[in-house]
């Protein structure tokens, strides 16, 4: 009884746990029979990550860009939009703001303010890479989906255009752009690892989502307006500027994440194809079932995902492209209503039937 | 520099490449028609032709026959189609998350495959593998300018033309097209009339996974005579794009596929003329983002005239 009503209570929880559990098995079994040497690669996967100061920061690193992204997507989401725009203004936020500190703005802005600024010039471009297709979407109900991956591959473009033409530095063999100015990098945390304050502005973003969404009457607005679009309208919610709001404020997060990311890791600006995070802030959103609290420990979990297979591709034999399966696997899994809806149903079943009993 | 352009040659040129580019288009495209009839937005087309394409070249390297490749081709799109039925159908999956976790799984698994086959994750060119032959056409190929444009064509190009024919018999003019066309409309009034709505969304998914397979073929048997990484290029959502365009016509569906496949030979050709290739590159793009816009602003406009549709 006791054990019914907890299925029936954590029901989410145990359907994601469980698929993430799949998912890492399969994992391993790919590696398993894939590998001359599977005991090594099965160790490079789960131990590596930890093996080494450097490869554990890597984790954290990685969640930080990845936590941008998903918390934009987590917006889009919550207000019932798949506006995917999230990945290309990642991108051309990187680049705009990487022009701007390589080539355009003098090196002698003071240190914490450049690249404050400069964060605030990725949310801007962000936010309008966020506004258009959903301008397009509420006044001509063009589908989003497919107007913004179209638009991913015009932003990508127009990032390695900025690059080529407006940024590039010939004296480096590669195609690479000028370096970024040193005011503008965003500090270093630890020694040795390439950990910069970029956490800090990232939590800050995790706990600005949470409030928003729980505490402010806007963010309440975009909920109902996600949830049921006639009762938002019906108790007098203006829902076409919630929608608005919402997709502003999730491309001013993607915005502010290809800044960050760029100012915090890079010396130059050297991206020539899509970086995949966009598409892994949706993963990650999707996981953590557009629950802000949730997100910070997914995107972890990606992170270290990834950092494994990373590990893995350059140590062992095997590609590190097998994650990618892995986490589509895991998002199906998730994704599909009814995986292990058994559990649920038939803890409901006892349920019912005891206090049927009961009576 | 732009003479050159109005030459007879250069016409013709362009005009293969515009049937040439737009063959991948029109199979996905009338892909996405029938799911459409159905009431099912395919978002998982893209991965679908994408695994189509790696599967063809495998299969035919090793059968060594060309029609062994193209039964690989479906066999792949076919697989991927079959689990997103199945996850939507018996597990109602939702149809964006679930299409768009599928062209994940298809780009990590088509690159993880291909590496483990070649031991290279760009291109499968250490493979042996076949291109569908060109065709001429006899009595066409003699007519002057219009026999060099129409005629020696990749044999797929043809087929491509010939399945709009069929999707437009199969839509409009089978009884599975009428019961498709009713489970679209009106899934709770054609299941109240005997048509198991299941069932016939289930065939939707196989018969857009088919079309869109032989487009994934010609990828890499035709367009290219190799697989590479993810080398649709996001072909699949303008082949989507396409079908929004057509309103439900294979015809409309060939004619928006011509226009958005022009924009991409229309963007090769410029960018031999060392115009800036990143700009250039935009243009199929922005392309399909604009005529969809356009569309669906005019379907609005006609759904506001006849007072509907005009809430979300």
């Amino acid at each position: 009884m006791k054990r019914s009503k907890f299925i029936v209570k954590y029901f989410d929880l145990i359907r994601i746990i469980s698929a993430v559990i799949i998912g890492f098995l399969l994992a391993l079994v790919f590696l398993y029979f894939i590998s001359d040497n599977p005991l090594n690669a099965i160790r490079a996967f789960i131990l590596g990550p930890f093996e080494s100061k450097r490869r554990f920061f890597n984790v954290i690193e990685l969640a930080i860009p990845l936590l941008f992204t998903s918390l934009g997507m987590c917006f889009m989401l919550k207000v019932g939009e798949f506006n995917l725009i999230v990945e290309g203004g990642f991108m051309l936020s990187g680049a705009v703001v990487a022009w701007l500190a390589s080539t355009v703005l003098p090196a002698g802005l003071p240190p914490v303010v450049y690249p404050a600024l400069l964060i605030v010039v990725g949310a801007v471009v962000g936010a309008i890479c966020g506004l258009i297709p959903a301008m397009l979407n509420i006044k001509w109900r063009a589908n989003v989906v497919v107007i913004t991956i179209m638009l991913n591959y015009v932003l990508t473009y127009a990032s390695t255009y900025i690059l080529r033409y407006w940024m590039r530095d010939p004296s480096v063999t590669y195609l690479g752009s000028h370096r970024i100015a040193k005011n503008a990098k965003l500090h270093g945390l630890l020694r040795g690892t390439d950990l910069h304050t970029g956490l800090f502005i990232a939590l800050a973003a995790v706990l600005f989502t949470w409030w928003f969404f729980y505490r402010s009457t806007k963010g309440f607005e975009i909920r109902v307006t996600g949830n049921n679009r006639n009762f938002a309208k019906y108790v007098g919610i203006r829902v076409t500027s919630a929608m608005l709001l919402a997709q502003i404020i999730g491309g001013a997060l993607a915005g502010m994440g290809g800044a960050v990311e760029i100012l915090g890791k890079y010396d130059r600006f050297l991206w020539v194809s899509q970086t995949g995070y966009g598409f892994s802030g949706l993963m990650i959103s999707v996981l953590a079932l557009n629950q802000p609290a949730a997100i910070p420990f997914v995107a972890l979990l990606f992170a270290y995902l990834q950092i494994g297979a990373n590990i893995v591709g350059t140590t062992t034999d095997v590609p590190s492209e097998f994650v990618m399966v892995i986490q589509a696997i895991i998002i199906l899994l998730v994704a599909a209503t009814l995986f292990m809806d058994f559990l649920r149903r038939r803890a409901v079943i006892k349920i019912s039937k005891a206090e049927e009993e009961g009576k | 520099m732009l003479e050159q352009f109005f030459t007879l040659e250069y016409l013709t040129s362009f005009l293969i490449s515009v049937i040439r580019m737009s063959t991948p288009l029109i199979f996905c495209a009338l892909g996405a028609l029938i799911a459409n009839h159905a009431g099912i937005i395919n978002m998982a087309l893209e991965g679908t032709m994408l695994m189509a394409s790696l599967v063809a070249v495998v299969i035919s390297a090793l059968t060594t026959s060309v029609l062994g490749g193209i039964l690989g081709a479906i066999l792949g799109g076919l697989f991927i189609s079959l689990l997103f039925a199945y996850l939507h159908l018996n597990k109602q999956s939702d149809l964006i998350i679930t299409g768009i976790a599928l062209n994940t799984f298809a780009s990590g698994a088509t690159v993880y495959l291909l590496f483990l086959l070649t031991g290279d994750k760009g291109t499968s060119r250490l493979l042996q593998s076949l291109s569908v032959p060109n065709w001429n056409i006899p009595l066409i190929k003699d007519i002057p300018f219009l026999g060099k444009v129409l005629s020696g064509h990749n044999a797929l190009t043809y087929v491509a033309f010939l399945a709009v024919l069929v999707t437009f018999i199969l839509v409009f003019k089978s009884r599975l097209g009428l019961r498709l066309r009713a489970v679209g409309f009106n899934p709770n009034a054609a299941s109240s009339v005997g048509i198991s709505v299941k069932k016939v969304k289930f065939q939707a998914f196989l018969l857009s996974g088919l079309f869109a397979s032989l487009g994934g073929a010609f990828m890499s048997m035709g367009y290219l005579s190799y697989f590479a990484r993810d080398m649709m290029a996001g072909r699949g959502f303008i082949g989507i794009a396409a079908a929004t365009l057509a309103g439900g016509q294979s015809l409309g569906a060939l004619l928006a596929s011509l226009g958005f496949g022009a924009a991409n030979a229309t963007s090769i050709t410029l960018a031999t003329l060392n115009l800036n290739a990143d700009l250039v590159a935009m243009i199929p793009y922005l392309a399909t983002v604009i005529g969809l816009v356009i569309v669906s602003a005019r379907k609005l406009a006609k759904a506001k005239k006849k007072g509907q549709g005009i809430d979300f």
